[in-house]
């Protein structure tokens, strides 16, 4: 029999779960709700599900195409990340502390634009060796596929590697290292340890490419998601491309338990240590080399697009053109990638201390397998009637569209770094100190600050080039910078595309840049608090 | 101190910063929205470059603010007409306006037009005859070849050159045949070869290995940077690509004597059923379909036929007429279901 619990108690148990229990409404509203409205949809409509029921071998191939495609890329995120998080995580130079963040840069760009770039380089190497009487065996197309969709989503797997990698235990490698090479110690400890959370980020990789569509297409490449979009586009109504959509759901709902399976299994690291606790141990031989070539490879995953975007831009006053013409879009697409950033970081913070329990963790990360227009369609639905009449048609609903796609995201990132906190420190910190600002900002901001900067920085990059919900749910009158790009796209503005794209890669950055503007010298490094760790 | 605290004090902050940020976005997105009846909504799948300085000069012309959203290639054009399905109970939209009509055929069947009658057709429209929708202008299916690639003599000039077994399939590009104006126009051979003739066009290009691509702007883009010796598109894709001096040639499908002719697509606009804004609608309506507009969105390189005259710009190199593949419109929408059906079964593989 449980003990009587006074009223007092149970009062002051409530006001404690207040902000967790509006925190979970909220996640509801935004994120819940529009999946609960496809699948009422669906019930609605019960020839939808059998239509999906009785997929055929066409279908069946396409979604083969599509896993193996998706896998494909997703191996090949991570086989990159996880050398070159370690080279990247071992710079110890403050100049380059922050170079860390630098993959973060091209998240906004459409993968589309990715293409567009790589076959212009392509075309120019060929030219390149055409004239000095060399030529190569062209590559396949889906393996030019493949290398466009890993540029595209590599910065995914790199930040989930770097955490991963950076939240070792340190004393457990120190221990490891009296008995062993430092080549096993990586290969036996600290790999073992971090690859929970680099699966993780290759989890995600592999549910964004086997969603895709544009760069297959381009290549030749025949995936599910094409089936999916032909549904839409022949005005069958949106239960009926929910139910084609159910396969690739499906395969959501199998790879998710996977990631928070794997986010339960990231080793508990009793406090944090700084990077006295050990000496640093480079690896020498070929893992340097390779090491080094993987961080080059990613090096230049970001700079070819770049390069050749600013050769496409040609003209500086080009770019200038392009911005004071686009620069209402510039406003409102920082402002919702700004609210959806702010709006998901913080659910995402209130919400993580329970969410550390599997089932909520399942049904926080679930969302991230529904296809982003449905999304958009089932905020529609969910917003557009008389009393929320204050939402729609404002620019909430683009927030809640990059709330909703990208909030899953956020919380894993939160979820994954919160596992390397201790709950220890927090409690003698607030029994030593209290509760007060000196709290939060001596203990919490050091202690959480990197999870909180990740998670902001990956969800205003994503949002920034969010389409496909936000088209559903745009406010008249106003226009994201990634429809901007897409409708210069179409009118064939390669120049003025190409200048969005590289203001899209510095706004991403922007906030980075603010915040490292206004703080000062001796506490930069604190941007970056991951490099320098020993790898 | 427990876990309880702890929540408590991110959770009230997350909650006090979420509040204030959106509390900071509601009062900005406040200030956004016009006096009823004094602006008009707008959805339109026709690209921005060409249609905001048209709704401008209405702006301009009447002082209604128009409130625009713009579609964007990769929704397919669809991507406004599925949001008009799903806004049908709580229209926020007065006007489409389509860049082609399939779409526009849809939403009518759908009960989400509403009929009106503009001043350019009050005197020839059938008097009983709801109107639920009104074409103008148009586009039409072209083929854009690389002029670096291909030398005159060895330019295609006819659909069937697709199919042909003179050029190697895989310099060869078209936009799938089951989005957008790509799908308008299979549609419209499905409607006029019959669907066994049609289906096996279509076979034979995905047999011989012909690259169908992502869209009609990315045929256009691959012929014009060389990838591709040429492409199927439409007029406005291609157009654009020679106003910027790019190494290709446009060319008008079947054009000989006796040939078919190519496909001509109109725009078409239509007010929304229960729209907000009626009355600025129907302005906005009867100036969309002014000459003034026609001629300005010749001008800017949308519309390149009318009727049978070519009114695009003199550096798009087309010729002054135009021959146009006869079709019924009502009867290509009618066989749309059909040929994505059998398309669908037969590409994506």
């Amino acid at each position: 029999m449980e003990p009587a619990i006074s009223a007092d108690a149970k009062w002051v148990r409530w006001r404690a779960n207040l902000p967790w229990s509006l925190a979970v409404l909220a996640w509801f509203a935004v994120v819940g709700a529009p999946m609960l409205v496809l699948f009422g949809l669906l019930a609605q409509q019960p020839e939808a599900l059998w239509h999906a029921a009785w997929p055929d071998a066409r279908r069946l191939q396409l979604l083969t195409n599509s896993i193996i495609m998706a896998m494909a890329v997703a191996t090949a995120c991570v086989a990159l990340s996880l050398p070159a998080a370690a080279w990247l995580l071992r710079r110890k130079e403050a100049r380059l502390a922050t170079l860390i963040w630098l993959p973060l840069v091209m998240v906004a760009v459409p993968p589309y634009v990715h293409a567009l770039a790589w076959m212009q380089f392509w075309q120019g190497m060929d030219g390149m060796l055409a004239f000095l009487g060399l030529s190569l065996r062209p590559a396949p197309l889906w393996l030019k596929a493949v290398w466009v969709e890993t540029a595209a989503y590599l910065p995914i797997t790199l930040a989930f590697s770097m955490v991963g990698l950076a939240n070792n235990n340190p004393l457990l490698s120190d221990a490891a290292r009296l008995y062993v090479d430092e080549w096993t110690v990586f290969w036996r400890i600290r790999l073992v340890l971090a690859l929970p959370t680099i699966l993780v980020g290759g989890g995600f990789v592999f549910l964004l490419s086997v969603a895709d569509f544009s760069v297959p297409s381009l290549f030749q490449v025949q995936v599910y998601a094409v089936e999916i979009l032909v549904e839409h586009s022949s005005g069958v109504g949106e239960a009926m491309t929910f139910a084609v959509a159910l396969p690739l759901v499906a395969i959501g709902l199998a790879v998710i338990p996977l990631l928070s399976r794997g986010v339960a299994h990231i080793s508990l690291v009793p406090e944090r240590f700084g990077r006295f606790a050990v000496t640093d141990h480079a690896i020498g031989g070929s893992f340097a080399r390779l090491q080094y070539i993987a961080a080059m490879s990613v090096f230049m995953l970001i700079v070819v697009p770049i390069a050749v975007l600013i050769v496409s831009v040609g003209a500086p006053a080009t770019f200038v053109d392009a911005v004071v013409q686009g620069g209402d879009a510039v406003l409102y697409s920082v402002a919702v990638a700004l609210g959806a950033a702010v709006a998901v970081t913080m659910l995402a913070m209130t919400l993580v201390r329970r969410t550390l329990d599997r089932r909520w963790m399942l049904a926080i990360l679930l969302p991230f397998a529904v296809p982003a227009s449905l999304i958009g369609i089932g905020l529609l639905v969910v917003w557009n009637h008389g009393a929320t009449e204050f939402v729609f048609g404002s620019i909430l609903m683009p927030v809640l569209a990059s709330s909703a796609r990208f909030a899953p995201i956020a919380a894993a990132t939160f979820l994954v770094y919160s596992r390397s906190i201790s709950t220890d420190l927090l409690e003698v910190a607030e029994l030593l100190q209290g509760r007060g600002r000196a709290t939060w900002w001596q203990v919490y901001r050091p202690l959480f600050g990197p999870g909180i900067v990740t998670a902001f920085l990956v969800v205003f990059a994503l949002s920034l080039g969010e389409l496909p919900a936000t088209l559903m749910v745009a406010q008249p009158g106003q226009q994201t910078l990634a429809l901007r790009v897409y409708n210069l796209l179409h009118y064939g503005a390669s120049d003025q595309v190409a200048a969005l794209c590289l203001l899209l890669t510095s706004l991403s950055m922007a906030p980075l840049g603010l915040a490292l503007l206004a703080s000062r010298p001796r506490d930069r490094k604190s941007f970056a608090p991951w490099h320098g760790r020993p790898c | 101190m427990s876990a309880f605290a702890i929540e408590r004090r991110s959770g009230i902050r997350a909650i006090l910063v979420l509040a204030a940020v959106s509390a900071g976005l509601l009062l900005s997105s406040c200030s956004e929205g016009g006096k009823p009846g004094r602006e008009v909504v707008v959805y339109t799948s026709v690209d921005q470059f060409f249609s905001e300085p048209v709704l401008k000069d209405f702006e301009a012309a009447t002082g209604i603010t128009v409130r625009a959203v713009f579609d964007v290639e990769a929704a397919k054009t669809t991507g406004l007409a599925n949001r008009l399905v799903a806004e049908k109970a709580r229209p926020r939209a007065d006007v489409f306006w389509n860049g082609e009509f399939v779409q526009t055929v849809r939403l009518m069947e759908q009960g989400v037009l509403a009929p009106f009658v503009p001043d350019r057709d009050a005197a020839t429209s059938p008097a009983g005859e709801p109107q639920y929708w009104t074409s103008f202008g148009g586009r039409a299916r072209v083929l854009i070849v690389n002029t670096n690639r291909l030398k005159p003599s060895e330019r295609p000039a006819a659909l069937l050159d697709l199919a042909s077994d003179k050029w190697p399939a895989r310099e060869i590009g078209i936009a799938y045949p089951l989005f957008g104006t790509t799908a308008t126009h299979a549609a419209a051979l499905y409607a006029s070869w019959g669907p066994e003739k049609a289906r096996g066009f279509f076979a034979t290009l995905s047999r011989r290995g012909v690259r169908f691509v992502d869209g009609n702007s990315t045929v256009r883009d691959l012929v014009a940077a060389g990838h591709l010796s040429f492409g199927l598109t439409d007029s406005d894709d291609a157009c654009a690509a020679k106003a910027k001096n790019l190494p290709v040639e446009v060319r008008f499908l079947d054009q000989g004597e006796g040939a078919a002719g190519t496909l001509v697509i109109p725009n078409t606009v239509a007010l929304i059923k229960g729209a907000p804004n009626p009355e600025a609608a129907k302005h906005l309506i009867n100036h969309l379909l002014s000459p003034q507009v026609e001629l300005k969105l010749a001008e800017s390189g949308w519309f390149h036929v009318d009727g049978t005259d070519v009114i695009a710009p003199s550096t798009c190199g087309l010729p002054p007429q135009v021959k146009a593949f006869p079709v019924s419109e009502q009867a290509l929408a009618n066989g749309m279901d059909r040929m994505q059906r059998e398309l669908k079964e037969l590409i994506v593989r």
